[in-house]
């Protein structure tokens, strides 16, 4: 069973776009939600809190998602941080840098809510096997 | 304005055209005799030859612009042009505006929603027990009473919130006149790139050389936004399951 008060971040500089995920979450069932406008302000709150799981945007102002990504899995104590990349990028190229980066998973807007639930749901069942393996 | 270059540019491009072109080819002449002697002569000839090669550029460009009847066509175009950023920040404003007036009353109509399908349940729940309770002991009329206050309570209030929530679904509704506005704009301003392109290609024709320029075929990188013709190219996915099956295909 997920927890449901797992901590979430949020990012896109876009806040019509953010309202559209944190929705999304809260049908969901996940209510413990913060935002971030871009990769920088995201860095900053992910290393002074403790977030569980990271829903990101790619193109952003100041630091694009992507170099988010790479920051985060080349920081000790949070490359762990599953990170779902949601974004407009649907190039080839796009989805194999980012898995290559570390993504969790990887969604192409325009994104329907099942889609959302669905990739969610199989990095949430990813992280608790990794945890019960350990 | 005591900077020779200065004052013989403004000289080349008062002439005319013929006089200018000999201006040029007297200069070449100073920089193609290469000879020890001449390699003396300060870099202030190199920067008149440029300068002065610049202005003949820009004349000829003009002349030829203006035979062609260039100019007038295309001063008309580019005026348009900031006209066309002013429409285009309008659409991007109404859209926005739009996002938020959904999410607004899709977030007050929630709740209310939430609030009668919770409230129903519980009554629900209540009757079924009370019903199951009276089989086997008499029955308890005080708690049927209740319930039956509660109940009505709940019937009458559940057209008040129906009204609310039609309310903040027309709402969503009106939201939507965006559509109609920014249709117009973008419109015109595709209209108008239309326009400005076949102008500009025409030009570009008249003046092979323009033509000639390497076509700038550089990587676009990894930041382009969203794909707005993907049928027509093999390099981008256009749909979740194509995503997915790149994923699967690499072992991720």
């Amino acid at each position: 069973m997920t927890d449901k008060n797992i901590k979430f971040l949020i990012v896109d500089d876009f806040s019509t776009m953010r309202r559209i995920v944190r929705n999304l979450l809260k049908e969901l069932g996940f209510s413990n939600v913060e935002e971030a406008e871009d990769g920088a302000v995201a860095l900053r709150k992910l290393q002074n809190g403790n977030y569980d799981f990271v829903v990101s945007d790619w193109n952003m102002p100041n630091m694009d998602g992507l170099t988010m990504l790479q920051n985060l899995r080349a920081n000790e104590a949070l490359k762990n941080i599953p990170v779902l990349m949601v974004t407009a990028e649907a190039k080839k190229e796009n989805i194999v840098a980012a898995a290559q980066a570390g993504a969790s998973g990887y969604i192409v807007k325009p994104f329907t809510a099942a889609t959302l639930n669905e990739k969610l749901n199989k990095i949430l069942q990813n992280m608790e096997n990794s945890i019960s393996a350990a | 304005m005591d900077n020779p270059s200065d004052l013989f540019t403004r000289k080349t491009l008062q002439e005319e055209p013929g006089v200018a072109w000999k201006q040029t080819e007297q200069s070449q002449s100073v920089v193609n005799t290469n000879t020890p002697e001449t390699k003396t002569i300060d870099n202030r000839v190199m920067d008149n030859e440029l300068v002065d090669q610049v202005g003949q550029l820009t004349r000829a460009l003009h002349n030829s612009l203006r035979e062609l009847g260039y100019d007038e066509r295309l001063e008309k175009i580019t005026a348009e042009v900031p006209e066309a950023q002013d429409k285009l920040t309008y659409v991007a404003a109404k859209t926005e505006q739009a996002a938020e007036r959904v999410l607004n009353a899709t977030e007050m109509a929630m709740p209310i929603q939430d609030r009668l399908s919770s409230e129903a349940m519980n009554l629900s729940q209540q009757w079924k027990e009370a019903l199951e309770a009276q089989q086997n002991t008499p029955v308890d009329t005080e708690k049927f009473r209740n319930l039956l206050i509660q109940t009505l309570a709940y019937l009458d209030e559940v057209p008040k919130q129906a009204n609310a929530t039609n309310s903040y679904l027309m709402e969503i509704i009106m939201a939507q006149d965006f559509q109609d506005l920014t249709g117009q704009v973008i419109k015109k301003v595709t209209r108008m790139v239309q326009d400005l392109e076949v102008e500009l290609l025409q030009l570009l024709v008249k003046n092979k050389k323009a033509t000639e320029n390497k076509k700038n075929d550089a990587s676009e990188g990894l930041v382009n936004g969203p794909v707005i013709n993907p049928d027509k190219r093999s390099d981008v996915v256009s749909n979740q399951n194509q995503v997915d099956d790149l994923l699967a295909s690499l072992g991720f």
